[in-house]
């Protein structure tokens, strides 16, 4: 046995290169893996003990105004362990040297509450009851804005201005992200003060106009939603929702689909694709040595011994390639996590590993880099001696389909030799090209998310968001009401929009959408099918999403029944007019008319368009921070900059992860293909020299053959990595986040010269030590 | 007759220090034109170092080697690439044949080498292997797998044969009909041919007969007349 470890030990060491690139493979596909799930986990368990600790509401509803005494109603509905009652308005922050206002909210608070305990302090101290000036405001606002307790702070709330003071700064897990649609969390201010200073601005003493429910674990979330909107019913309550509709928790909830969609499946790619190349490298070294197994066979080792012989070389591999993998990979994930933490401004972070993705990173190695060297030990051990010792005599060689071609003729003998040689073995050949293929996959399906967001980006704003702002308003207005907004300063077009949360019924089966209306001959909004092409709006009835009409199971002239979400739970029926192949998602689109009408009341709106002369846009936001029922002011162009803003930095660390790990694949995969037909040519190269070939000319036969293999696998990588894309997005959850499957020439291009690149740093490598091999030894050597 | 090749001094060391092993300890050789020398020694004596030295596959560590008028001993690796390529042909004792090339092709691996030399189909005619052109090494027996190589040492006509064992692996029979194959080239194209074996036997054949031993050259002796390898005996 000591005789055998000697020569497991000289055999890492002679092939130390293949070694150390094969651990590197591993590595690699481990620490994407871990690195990318993991941070997702991570962000996922750092928002629930965040919402676990500071007790998030399960339930929230906004209503006109109710008296205190209604609370004690509410508190009576079955499932509701506890609820806080509290008046939110619009506030729109002015801030020292900014012409335009920020937008955001003002919340009452009592000082002493539970409501306040569950805000998280940061800096400075909680309010003091006896003054009605003091305010907390929003942390992630604050840095933005550069505001420190002790600081004054101008506020218009209602109408009024005023003049307040920031005594502590603080994050709660219902503001993480207080806006959709792409605003930075820092662009929204939320401050807190005591429910009198509110009540003053806003004359609703003695009344609320917002609640937060805390339900019992086993309570039936839309039995109690239903009872809220019954009591508030009078008091104008816009509908109950949970959490799955309110605003931050969506945002939140959005971006981590996004990144779980990126982060666990691309990741699960890349270590499965990893494991696929180890398994055929380590294979096909176990394979080379097949000769010198045959040899230790006839000696007298037992096929044990031989099998735990092969069995520490690849375990040598497996262990180093994990514990670097979990190392990087942990590095990684730590580094992600405090990026998108800092980001969701989470004071909660449940960083490190998580057991369950080690678990199957390890099993997943083990299985892979054990099961590729054992199946190939078997296979030789399996023969008799002298049957394995035969092999090597001059392997059979056909006239394969090339040379028939004539294309061996034309090559001269260099080129025969690279055709045959290459034709004689097509599954190992094929094995390589998949090999090297599917490095030069990986990096596009790394790069892929990046592409489809753009594309969604270019899309959406271009030809779908045509606004140059848009005003959601405190609650819906008549229509009349766009006159006003026609009026505003700067405003040269404006459009109505309405939105109406509802539950669409088609016999038993039901989803919550956003029903959303606009006139017909509107020029700002526009319904875009699969291939981007405008589909106009039915003048009567509603149009659904393909997917939305596929999940209710309804079509073309069916009818659907609409819930109303917004408090009034009324039954409207409607008429499908028509399915739209739009890309994302579940939605529902009507003429504004249309949606009157079968609503029964005057045309509303909730949400205004407006075109903008650019040389008012200041004045016209510094106008409209003033008016009470101006909720928010948004403009696609800043979606686009927010979203460059907060995804170029993610993207940015994520391409980079993917590309080094891409790469480092890449170079494993082509080096290693190259070293092994080295030591398997190794012989037929030192007789060429002995004939009197010159290195260059040697050199050809070999790096020839690698060169063939790596052009067949470039467009053979594209098409997996394209593949790869659209098989994860197939299996994506249609109705959550998806990207379309768009991969840019850019991509391509990248990918491919990845693979190039490591094909001709190995191809130097290779022809160096080509260089260095001496003939006599080559000729004597016959492994 | 004029001496092809001159080789003064000659000696080889493998590695350094305590473990160096002296291969070659000052040997001087010749090779007549046009003769057939049998090298003899025990295994390990540097008969196969001699060879390679002498066919430009290494270099010496002291001593001269002169072919003609080039300096063998301060050749490059250009120059010796050179040398093997328009002088040199080899025979080694595992054919070494190129699995992925016909016996015609592997012949022809040279033929495109040089200018002055047979066509692949003379080369292996000459050999007896006129009717195997088109076959592949795994399908020639191990007999024809020599010939093959020694067609393609040949086919460039080189002014040195050097065979290293080219019988070893080889039956009586067919070490025969390899041995005829040399000889007929020794005559018909009056190449210098040096010829290692472990078969005393075979030293009949020659011109003349040098004895190993050591690193050194123990013996050496001409014989009166050769004798023709289809008489040998083993
Ligand atoms: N690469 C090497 N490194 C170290 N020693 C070597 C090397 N090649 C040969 N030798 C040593 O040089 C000496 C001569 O070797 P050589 O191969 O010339 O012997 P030989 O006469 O051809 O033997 P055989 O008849 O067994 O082929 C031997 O002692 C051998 O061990
Ligand atoms: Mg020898």
């Amino acid at each position: 046995m000591r005789a055998l470890s000697t020569k497991l030990r000289r055999d890492l060491w002679r092939m130390r290169g293949q070694v150390i690139t094969i651990t590197l493979i591993l590595a690699s596909g481990i620490a994407a893996y871990v690195c990318l799930s993991g941070a997702h986990r991570a962000l996922a368990r750092s928002r629930d003990a965040y919402y676990a600790q500071y007790a998030f509401p399960d339930v929230f509803v906004h209503l006109e105004r109710a008296p205190d005494a209604v609370a004690s109603r509410l508190r009576e509905i079955d499932g509701v362990t506890s609820l806080e009652t509290r008046l939110v308005e619009g506030a729109s922050f002015r801030l020292a040297g900014e012409e335009r206002a920020q937008p955001g909210r003002a919340i009452s608070i009592e000082p002493g509450s539970r409501a306040e305990a569950n805000l998280v302090l940061r800096a400075g101290r909680l309010l003091d009851p006896a003054r009605d000036d003091e305010v907390l405001l929003l942390e992630s606002f604050a840095r933005g804005a550069n505001l420190a307790p002790g600081d004054e702070l101008d506020v218009v709330i209602a109408g009024h201005e005023l003049d307040l003071r920031v005594v502590g700064l603080v994050l709660s897990p219902e503001w993480v992200f207080p806006m959709e649609g792409g605003m930075m969390p820092g662009d929204f201010g939320v401050v807190w003060m005591t429910r009198d200073a509110l009540a003053s601005a806003t004359g609703k003493h003695g009344a609320f106009d917002s609640v937060t429910f805390r339900l019992t674990p086993s309570a039936d979330r839309r039995e109690v939603i239903e009872a809220i909107d019954r009591e508030l019913a009078r008091w104008g309550g816009g509908g109950a929702f949970g959490r799955d509709k309110q605003v931050s928790n969506r945002a939140v909830s959005n971006e981590l689909d996004q990144l779980e969609s990126m982060a666990t499946k691309i990741p699960a790619v890349f270590l499965l694709v990893a494991m696929f190349l180890l398994n055929v490298v380590l294979s096909r070294i176990v394979h080379l040595q097949r000769e010198q197994l045959a040899v230790l066979r006839a000696l007298g080792y037992t096929r044990g011994a031989l099998a735990r012989h092969v069995l520490a070389f690849a375990s040598v591999i497996t262990v180093g390639g994990v514990v670097v993998g979990l190392g990087l990979g942990r590095w990684f994930a730590g580094a992600i996590t405090k990026l998108y933490a800092t980001f969701f401004h989470f004071p909660v972070l449940e960083a490190g590993l998580d057991a369950t993705i080690v678990g199957v990173s390890v099993l997943v190695a083990i299985v892979a880099a054990i099961g590729g060297a054992m199946t190939a030990a078997w296979r030789v051990v399996r023969l008799a001696p002298a049957e394995a010792m035969r092999a090597p005599a001059p392997a059979r060689y056909r006239r394969g389909l090339l040379s028939r071609l004539g294309l061996a003729r034309v090559a001269g003998p260099m080129g025969r030799m690279i055709v045959r040689d290459l034709e004689r073995r097509p599954v190992l050949t094929g094995l390589s090209v998949a090999g090297i293929a599917f490095a030069g996959g990986i990096v596009v399906l790394g790069r892929f998310s990046v592409d489809a967001m753009d594309h969604l980006m270019d899309v959406v704003l271009a030809r779908a968001l045509r606004e140059d702002a848009a005003v959601t308003l405190a609650r819906p207005v008549p229509r009349a009401e766009l006159a006003w907004f026609r009026h505003a300063p700067g405003v040269l077009a404006a459009e109505p929009v309405h939105m109406v949360p509802v539950r669409l019924h088609a016999r038993a089966r039901s989803r919550d959408v956003p029903l959303t209306a606009w006139p017909r001959d509107a020029e700002m909004r526009q319904v875009l099918d699969g291939r981007s092409r405008p589909r106009p709006l039915p003048p009567e009835g509603v149009m659904l999403t393909a997917l939305l009409g596929e999940r209710l199971g309804v079509g073309v002239g069916d009818t659907v029944v609409a819930e109303r979400l917004d408090g009034s739970h009324a039954r409207i029926p409607l008429t499908v007019a028509a399915l739209v192949d739009e890309r994302m998602g579940l939605n529902a689109y009507m003429d504004l008319d249309a949606l009157a009408d079968a609503l029964d009341e005057e045309p509303r709106m909730s949400t205004v368009l407006l075109r903008v002369d650019r040389a008012e846009r200041d004045r016209l936001h510094g106008y409209l921070a003033t008016v009470p029922g101006v909720m928010m002011v948004m403009e696609p162009r800043g979606i686009r900059e927010a979203f460059d803003a907060q995804s170029g930095q993610f993207m940015l660390v994520w391409t980079l992860i993917v590309v080094v790990f891409g790469s480092v694949i890449a170079v494993g995969v082509v080096f290693n293909t190259a070293r092994v037909m080295l030591s398997e040519r190794s012989r037929d190269l030192a007789t060429l020299r002995v004939l009197g070939f010159t290195r260059d000319e040697v050199a050809i036969v070999l790096l020839g053959q690698l060169a063939v293999q790596v052009v067949l696998a470039l467009p053979i990588g594209m098409l997996f990595g394209w593949l790869m894309a659209a098989s994860l997005m197939q299996s994506a959850d249609p109705e959550q986040f998806r990207f379309p499957v768009i991969t840019s020439p850019a991509t391509f291009a990248f990918a491919s010269l990845v693979v190039l690149g490591s094909a001709i740093a190995t191809a130097v490598v290779v022809r160096r030590r080509l260089d260095r091999t001496d003939i006599v030894s080559a000729l004597k050597a016959r492994d | 007759m004029p001496a092809v090749l001159e080789a003064r001094g000659l000696t080889k060391v493998y590695g350094s220090g305590p473990t160096a092993v002296h291969a070659l300890a000052g040997v001087d050789f010749t090779l007549d034109a046009g003769e057939l020398l049998v090298l003899l020694g025990p295994s390990g004596s540097g008969k196969s170092t001699l060879l390679n030295l002498v066919g430009g596959l290494d270099t010496a560590t002291a001593g001269t080697i002169r072919y003609r008028d080039h300096d063998l001993a301060r050749a490059d690796d250009d120059d010796l690439t050179r040398y093997r390529r328009e002088h040199v042909g080899f025979v080694f004792q595992f054919y070494n044949l190129i699995p992925s090339l016909t016996a015609r092709e592997n012949v022809a691996l040279v033929v495109d080498l040089v200018d002055d030399a047979m066509r692949p189909e003379d080369a292996l005619a000459m050999v007896g292997l006129g009717d195997r052109l088109d076959h592949f090494p795994s399908q020639l027996s191990g007999g024809e797998q020599q010939r093959v190589a020694i067609a393609r040492a040949i086919a460039k006509r080189p002014d040195l044969l050097l065979c290293d064992e080219p019988t070893g692996a080889l039956d009586g029979k067919t070490g025969r009909l390899v041995l005829e194959a040399l000889a007929t080239v020794n005559v018909e194209l009056g190449t210098a041919t040096a010829l290692i074996t472990h078969n005393a036997v075979i030293a009949a054949m020659a011109d003349r007969v040098v004895t190993m031993k050591d690193g050194g050259i123990a013996s050496e002796h001409r014989n009166p007349h050769r004798v023709s390898p289809s008489t040998l005996d083993w």
